[in-house]
């Protein structure tokens, strides 16, 4: 569902921040990208939501290529960047409704949906208030509420359980849990091992720009028979 | 003490260093340049109008007068903006509850933000009280102990209003739920100003040519208005005194009175602030929510469909009306000025008779011509489209990774653009009804073809404006990458 093939992205031609890396992401698979700070992590999300352009290489969402195809790339992707504070004058239903437009959701389907993200999240009585007046979980939380108005296929999401309480935590895990096993795909970054570890199908440690391991998470365990911990602080170490 | 002097230090570092910091594109040497010519040409003015009072004066032997003018206005205007900064500064700043938990004294944490109060108004001093200084220094021939005196009371001026209006936030804050709200209090805060700047400007204008002598020599008697502003700041008519009196020996008893009342003022605020500030800190917040659930008709209702583009336009009005920053500079400009035009029309009666006189005497083309061109003007005068791109600010990348072709994101910026400035058109309309220039025109049929090729005037200047903030951009960016790669490579 998502192939990235050789990319490279250079900070102001000097610094390499993904150098050269390829990988497959498999649908119905959830897909941990790990790294230490300033490892990649965020620049090869924003590559693959179409938010930067490669260097060189090519990446494919749902089979279409971000550059070419950009548009349908963008409507397969829900995203959920890392800084939540975005919009905060508008209300928080104003946001939903807003990107049900752009996203061009259905009205009914975008109550149920509203409705039921909602719900889940513990946010009814916070739509009709400014995105301002809300705490930093909460801001979170309706960035990723506005991300999967359009029900897409591909998940992409940048540290989504930084501030999160743990009601709300467990909920994420539990839908990227039943978004994966109905055959689609959730691609998030943490920096949290333990949250890899239990939730991840597969994993992708990078460092320095560099692809250090991609496949699957018990491969990589019975490869070695370490701890996640221990096995990503040498991996990372010489990167 | 020296806590108050390192925290005070610090503060004004870290403020100065920010603003630094916002200056995204490298350092902008136009920016310091054109505040310096703006306060220049203001200072200027002040003079000027400080020399013509003092020489109207000195006929009647009370060119004295002007200096306790000067104190008073100068007292007010700090008292006015001091209100706002106390607001903002002790209670609402970012810093504030990192300063909470530090072991401090309210009083040492009150004690050090005012010091940092007190610098900025030697601003708001600097162009409304030293002109009149200065000339009066030059025109009454003073000598160095004027200039000393001068130097001592431009330093501690600002302490009593600032003091007062730090007590009155301080009270407000302790007892009411005003000012709890920073994104409401910032929206008025900023509505105030620019109203207290536009009447400011107003009476400035209007006062500078027109008092006579005796008028302003009256301002001197114990009943005037002067002598009232003074009364309301205790110890100000000390200062004044003690500028007049300079050679004087009960000059120098003045100075030290007005020393003492300032240092009575900032003992009566920090004893009040060790009682009230951490209370009166409780309860402030970015802004407030009911967190009231919605029905399901409500939610029904707000999240039906529209079309992308119209949502778009949806959103950046509501961005635009509710973000304080862009809400002065872009909507309340656009809709202002007209506003000014029509206070300074009627506030000055004369100009009014000669407009529309000008106007009587118009032929239709002439009169076509001059609002036409008024009209393009109020539509591109506006800083919507300018600021379409660069209002995103942080949240840029959003536009890019939303399935909207960038060119209909940006129409619909235009289209918001058009709209806000149709609103300016209206008021215009209003404007040139009064003038009497809409018979002028309409007398004419050409008029019928001209007012639509205004508005397809005012969309290619709205979308030659974004073209401009496009390109300014890109040459931003290209000469910050030579700038830092010359740096790179130098070392």
């Amino acid at each position: 569902m998502i192939e990235i093939s050789n990319v490279t992205k250079t900070y102001g031609g000097r610094i390499r921040a993904v150098d050269n890396i390829s990988f497959t992401v498999e649908p119905g698979c959830i897909y941990g990208f790990l790294g230490p700070n300033g490892a990649g992590k965020t620049t090869t999300i924003k590559l693959v939501a179409g938010i930067i352009r490669p260097d060189s290489g090519t990446i494919r969402v749902c089979g279409y290529d971000t550059a070419r195809e950009a548009l349908a790339a963008k409507k397969s992707i829900g995203f959920v960047p890392d800084d939540p504070n975005a919009f905060l004058h508008l209300k928080g239903l104003e946001y939903l409704k807003f990107m049900g437009d752009i996203y061009e959701v259905d009205a009914k389907k975008r109550r149920e949906i509203i409705g039921s993200l909602a719900e889940r999240f513990d946010m009814t009585q916070a739509l009709g208030d400014k995105i301002q007046s809300y705490s930093h979980g909460m801001r979170q939380k309706i960035v990723i509420m506005g991300a999967l108005m359009h029900q897409p296929r591909v998940w992409l999401l940048d540290e989504p359980m930084t501030g999160l309480d743990p009601k709300s935590a467990f909920e994420l895990k539990s839908m990227m849990r039943e978004h994966a096993d109905a055959g689609s795909t959730v691609f998030f970054s943490t920096h949290v091992l333990e949250v890899a570890e239990k939730l991840c199908d597969s994993v992708a440690v990078i460092g320095a720009g560099r692809l250090l391991y991609s496949g699957s998470m018990d491969g990589l365990k019975s490869h070695r028979g370490e701890s996640l911990e221990k096995l990503f602080l040498e991996m990372t170490e010489n990167a | 003490m020296r806590k108050v002097l390192i925290l005070a230090r610090t503060l004004l570092k870290s403020s100065s260093s920010g603003a630094a910091a916002n200056q995204k594109q490298g350092r902008r040497w136009w920016v310091p340049l054109a505040l310096g010519i703006a306060f220049l040409s203001m200072g200027f003015s002040i003079g000027m109008m400080a020399l013509g009072i003092y020489e109207a004066l000195v006929p009647l032997g009370a060119q004295g007068v002007i200096m306790p003018l000067a104190m008073g206005a100068t007292s007010v205007v700090i008292f006015i903006f001091g209100v706002f900064y106390t607001v903002s500064v002790m209670y609402h700043a970012d810093d504030v509850p990192l300063l909470l938990a530090l072991p401090l004294r309210p009083w040492q944490i009150l004690g050090a933000k005012f010091l940092t109060l007190v610098v900025y108004e030697y601003i708001f001093e600097a162009f409304i009280l030293l002109p009149v200084l200065v000339v009066y220094g030059l025109q009454s021939g003073a000598g160095a102990v004027y200039i000393l005196y001068s130097a001592i009371l431009f330093a501690i001026l600002p302490v009593i209003a600032l003091s007062m209006a730090a007590v009155l936030v301080m009270i407000v804050m302790r007892f009411t739920s005003f000012g709890k709200n920073k994104q409401a209090f910032r929206f008025v805060g900023s509505i105030i100003a620019l109203v207290l700047a536009i009447g400011l400007n107003i009476v400035l204008q209007n006062t500078a040519g027109r008092m006579t002598p005796e008028q302003l020599a009256a301002l001197a008697d114990g009943s005037s208005m002067v002598s009232a502003v003074e009364r309301i700041f205790p110890g100000l008519p000390f200062a004044s005194q003690a500028l007049i009196g300079s050679n004087t020996l009960p000059g120098l008893w003045n100075l030290l009175l007005f020393v003492l009342c300032s240092a009575a003022a900032i003992a009566v605020f920090l004893g009040l602030g060790q009682l009230l500030y951490f209370k009166g800190l409780a309860g402030i917040t970015e802004a407030a929510g009911k967190r009231r659930l919605l029905s399901a008709e409500e939610l029904g209702k707000r999240t039906a469909g529209t079309s992308a583009t119209r949502s778009y336009i949806a959103k950046e009005l509501k961005m635009l009306t509710r973000s304080p920053i862009a809400f002065m500079n872009c909507v309340l400009m656009n809709l202002i000025w007209p506003v000014l035009v029509l206070i300074m029309l009627f506030t000055q009666d004369s100009s009014f008779a000669e407009v529309k006189d000008a106007v009587a005497g118009m032929d239709a083309g002439t009169a076509m011509a001059v609002l036409t061109g008024v009209a393009a003007f109020v539509s591109c005068a506006n800083a919507i489209t300018s600021t379409a791109v660069s209002r995103e600010g942080k949240q840029l990348y959003f536009m890019k990774y939303i399935p909207m072709p960038v060119q209909k994101q940006l129409m619909a910026k235009v289209y918001t653009g058009m709209l806000l400035s149709v609103m300016g058109i209206i008021i215009l309309v209003v404007l040139a009804l009064i003038m009497g220039f809409i018979p002028a025109v309409a007398s004419s049929p050409i008029w019928y073809g001209v007012a639509p090729m205004t508005v397809l005037g005012g969309t290619a200047i709205s979308m030659l404006e974004l073209f401009i903030a496009f390109l300014q951009a890109y040459i931003f960016a290209f000469l910050a990458a030579l700038f830092i790669g010359m740096n790179v490579h130098q070392h």
